[in-house]
């Protein structure tokens, strides 16, 4: 069965390209290492790879590999896999499209060669399913689980502001018990990855790991601010989306923090030079979840026709405000702790989320939201109470069969015609 | 159905059915009632702070129809949006919460049995920031991994909830309190494990569906009454009421309805264990310790309790083992459509249990579907049983 083509996106930036050109290198000699025989892991986005990237352990980032599946068109094939060896496809599709490849068994059809077996698999315990699918995915490939533990904050009251605080006032921010079960969590990890691995954990090198993160966590937040005062926007999201994330997974590394360097630079530049990702901007548009990494193209889809541009999503946004940890004297590995224990809350914790989805928005001077597939009442009650207009999507991004080009393009052209354009014409009118 | 001649069940399946009654009479007495949403909730907690816990069923909420109830909520649209991001029995519990129908609860703990209850938790707390009025509820985040790391975290839990609980009540619950609260739950499990061998034996000497309603009744009715509730049954063998067809062992979702053992009682079968988190076994084997904290927390940590969050090769070791040592004929998984983790749980348990057949079904939480679960015990009806 033919899979289903996606829609490929327009080249804004020069940047993104020498950054997959250098991803696939870079996941190469990955895939060398672990094939002669170095322990290999695969790391949920949530797990602390900088002390991975301080013990030189390669390792890849699963929700990585799941948007390269995604986009080379293998999840539907690797989700029948699963069901065929008596395993649901109808839950956490983004986390399992690695255990179907591995059922699958055939590198010749998987991406770039297939997802070498790793020796370590690592995720944070953060739905009612991951503990069952690493177990699996753990016993069918021979790697070792090390799972994490996903706090909550339980406190009835829970201050806002977290994009001001937590690079800071981490220590004072967060409930002591969520900061102390994961930094002792964090303790024994590196003494099992140094027992199992024979690798050694130099501080001097996390430490680096840690700063560097910081500083590419700085770039990105300079990126963030001008594409958010830029009218048009030098970029949109189909083009930083993958601009950000690749650096991302190599955060804590020179390569990663140059990275986001450079892709500051190329958007300060074409903001100087008045290019943009639609000359025509009218409309600046909000995209609120996991984004279709193997459809990008979609995004650039309402330029033409409508002018309207996605200025906005999680993954500029979050590295913006969601990375950066000081920690002058204090404890390094506590400030680790401090980046993960929040994680996720701030995209998905409904206090922390509305609140910063509707900061996000009126910094870049967003016109309507599409939100696909995310818990957003609370988002959408706070943006529409702020006159921006919110159409709710519900999908799963690497799980076709939930969506597909025709009909969210016709959704969102429908959205723009019927609420954001009219409500446009309104606050200009009222404006007069 | 087959009815029971048991008048000492007859109490309890009032209590299991209709626990609002329950929860008006100890308040009647002048006993505060805490909703508890979730079998990881440390019951004795609240029983050392003075206050009475009634284990909430979205199935027995209050009286009247669920589900005209769930159609009711759909048509509101802000609870329909809320709801979407809720499991079904979840978003009753939030449409009851909304609509005054939980007005016989004092206060609510949710347990963190699943992310459902972590979204509802987010959700009331939004609301109450919104100035929407609700009961007073806390939320109790039992970690589950089974590391020191997680056992120091999940006691301070609990000294903070046992700090709400003391404000709700206006009492203290000192180390003698914790230590009664803490031995009245072991001796209750020992209760219920004595039944369970009745249970188990062959043939069985408890139907299923009358230990489902002792275990129920036992997360609603206050320790002391439950045992005295009991003692006919455990100092008689009075309890026949079990066929000698074939014996089922049910995995997968919480069955929180005596509905599913009748269906399958009605054809001879007879449900003689289980893994889920409304059976007598969800906390497993009941085990002191020196600190009464140390006993209650470590109590919910590790136990078996349900599939979600839980770690799927201890669960199904454990469901394979007990279903051979009770001489099951099959197990019987039984997974609601919207729960996810007991599907996860599948491919392994039917590795384990070799010979012994896997019946699967998938149910809709709300729609009663009779032939579906028939379908699913065909096989084991229409064979020899060597029960």
């Amino acid at each position: 069965m033919a899979e289903l083509a996606g829609v490929r996106r327009h080249p804004e930036l020069d940047c993104t390209r020498e950054f997959s050109r250098h991803q696939r290198a870079w996941f190469e000699e990955v895939r060398q290492r672990a094939l002669d025989g170095e322990p290999f892991a695969v790391l949920s986005a949530d797990s602390p790879h900088e002390i991975y990237r301080a013990m030189d352990i390669p390792y890849i980032v699963l929700q990585w590999w799941s948007s390269v599946i995604a986009a080379k068109q293998r999840a539907p094939a690797y989700l029948r896999r699963l069901v065929e060896a008596g395993y649901p496809d109808s839950s956490e599709q983004y986390n399992s499209l690695a255990l179907g490849e591995l059922l699958d068994d055939d590198p010749c059809s998987a991406p770039w060669g297939g997802l070498p077996r790793p020796t370590i698999i690592q995720a944070s315990v953060s739905s009612d399913t991951m503990r069952h699918l690493f177990e699996v995915w753990a016993a069918r490939s021979g790697a070792r689980f090390l799972a994490l533990e996903r706090s909550i904050d339980t406190r009835i009251c829970v201050p806002e502001c977290w994009w001001e605080e937590l690079p800071t006032h981490w220590e004072e921010f967060l409930p002591r018990q969520r900061l102390d079960v994961l930094h002792h969590e964090l303790i024994g990890l590196i003494r099992t990855l140094e027992s199992t691995t024979g690798r050694k954990f130099r501080e001097t090198r996390f430490v680096e790991a840690l700063h560097l993160a910081n500083e590419q966590a700085e770039h990105n937040r300079a990126t963030r601010d001008l594409i958010a005062r830029s009218h048009p926007a030098p970029a949109s999201i189909a083009e930083t989306m993958p601009a950000v994330m690749i650096p991302q997974w190599h955060r804590g590394s020179a390569w990663g923090r140059d990275a986001a360097r450079i892709l500051r630079q190329e958007v300060e530049a074409r903001a100087a030079r008045g290019e943009a990702a639609c000359p025509q901007e009218r409309i600046r548009l909000m995209w609120l979840g996991r984004g279709l990494w193997s459809s990008m193209g979609l995004y650039q889809q309402f330029h033409d026709r409508y002018g309207a541009v996605f200025v906005w999503s999680m993954y500029l946004g979050l590295a913006a405000d969601g990375y950066a940890r000081y920690f002058d004297g204090r404890d390094p590995l506590r400030a680790l702790a401090a980046r993960f224990v929040p994680m996720g809350d701030e995209l998905r914790m409904p206090g922390w989320s509305s609140a910063w989805h509707l900061k996000e928005a009126r910094l870049h001077g967003v016109d309507g939201v599409v939100s696909f597939g995310e818990d957003d009442h609370f988002s959408v009650l706070k943006l529409e109470e702020a006159g921006i207009p919110v159409l709710s999507i519900r999908g799963e991004n690497v799980d076709r069969r939930t969506w597909s080009e025709q009909r969210l393009t016709t959704a969102i052209a429908t959205f723009l015609e019927e609420r954001v354009i009219p409500m446009m014409s309104q606050r200009r009118s009222n404006a007069t | 159905m087959r009815a029971s001649s048991n008048h000492w069940l007859q109490p309890l399946r009032s209590a299991y059915e209709e626990p609002w009654l329950v929860a008006e009479r100890l308040r009647s007495q002048g006993t505060r009632v805490v909703g508890v949403l979730g079998w990881s909730v440390p019951r004795e907690l609240i029983v050392a702070a003075g206050l009475a816990p009634v284990r909430l069923s979205a199935r027995r909420l209050y009286n009247k129809n669920p589900i005209d109830e769930i159609g009711a909520c759909r048509a509101d649209d802000r609870l329909a949006r809320l709801a979407a991001v809720l499991s079904p029995p979840t978003a009753a519990v939030l449409q009851a919460l909304l609509d005054g129908s939980l007005g016989w609860l004092d206060a609510l703990v949710i347990g963190r049995d699943n992310e459902s209850h972590t979204r509802l938790f987010y959700i009331l707390r939004e609301l109450a920031a919104q100035g929407e009025r609700l009961l007073p509820f806390a939320f109790f985040d039992l970690l589950r991994l089974p590391y020191r790391t997680s056992a120091i975290y999940n006691r301070r839990q609990a000294r903070e909830l046992l700090c709400e609980l003391q404000g709700w009540s206006g009492r203290v619950a000192d180390a003698g309190r914790l230590a009664w609260a803490d031995a009245q739950q072991r001796e209750l499990q020992s209760a219920l494990g004595r039944l369970a061998s009745l249970r188990g034996r062959v043939p069985a000497a408890l139907s299923g569906s009358a230990m489902l309603t002792v275990a129920g009744a036992a997360q609603v009715l206050p320790g002391e009454e439950l045992l005295e509730m009991l003692a006919p049954a455990q100092t008689h063998d009075v309890c026949g009421d079990a066929g000698g067809g074939p014996r089922v062992f049910v995995s997968g979702s919480g069955l929180d309805d005596l509905w599913f053992y009748r269906v399958l009682e009605d054809v001879g079968v007879n449900v003689v264990g289980e893994d889920h988190e409304w059976g007598p076994a969800a906390l497993g084997q009941p085990s002191a310790a020196a600190d009464p904290l140390d006993s209650i927390v470590d109590r919910y940590h590790y136990a078996p309790g349900g599939a979600a969050r839980a770690g799927l090769s201890e669960r199904v070791a454990l469901t394979a083992l007990r279903a051979r040592s009770l001489h099951a004929d099959a197990v019987l998984h039984i997974a609601f459509a919207h729960d996810e983790a007991p599907k996860w749980e599948c491919a392994e348990l039917q590795a384990l249990l070799g010979d012994m057949p896997l019946l699967r079904v998938q149910l809709p939480y709300w729609e009663r579907r009779p032939q579906m679960l028939l379908d699913a015990i065909a096989p084991i009806l229409e064979g020899p049983s060597d029960g």
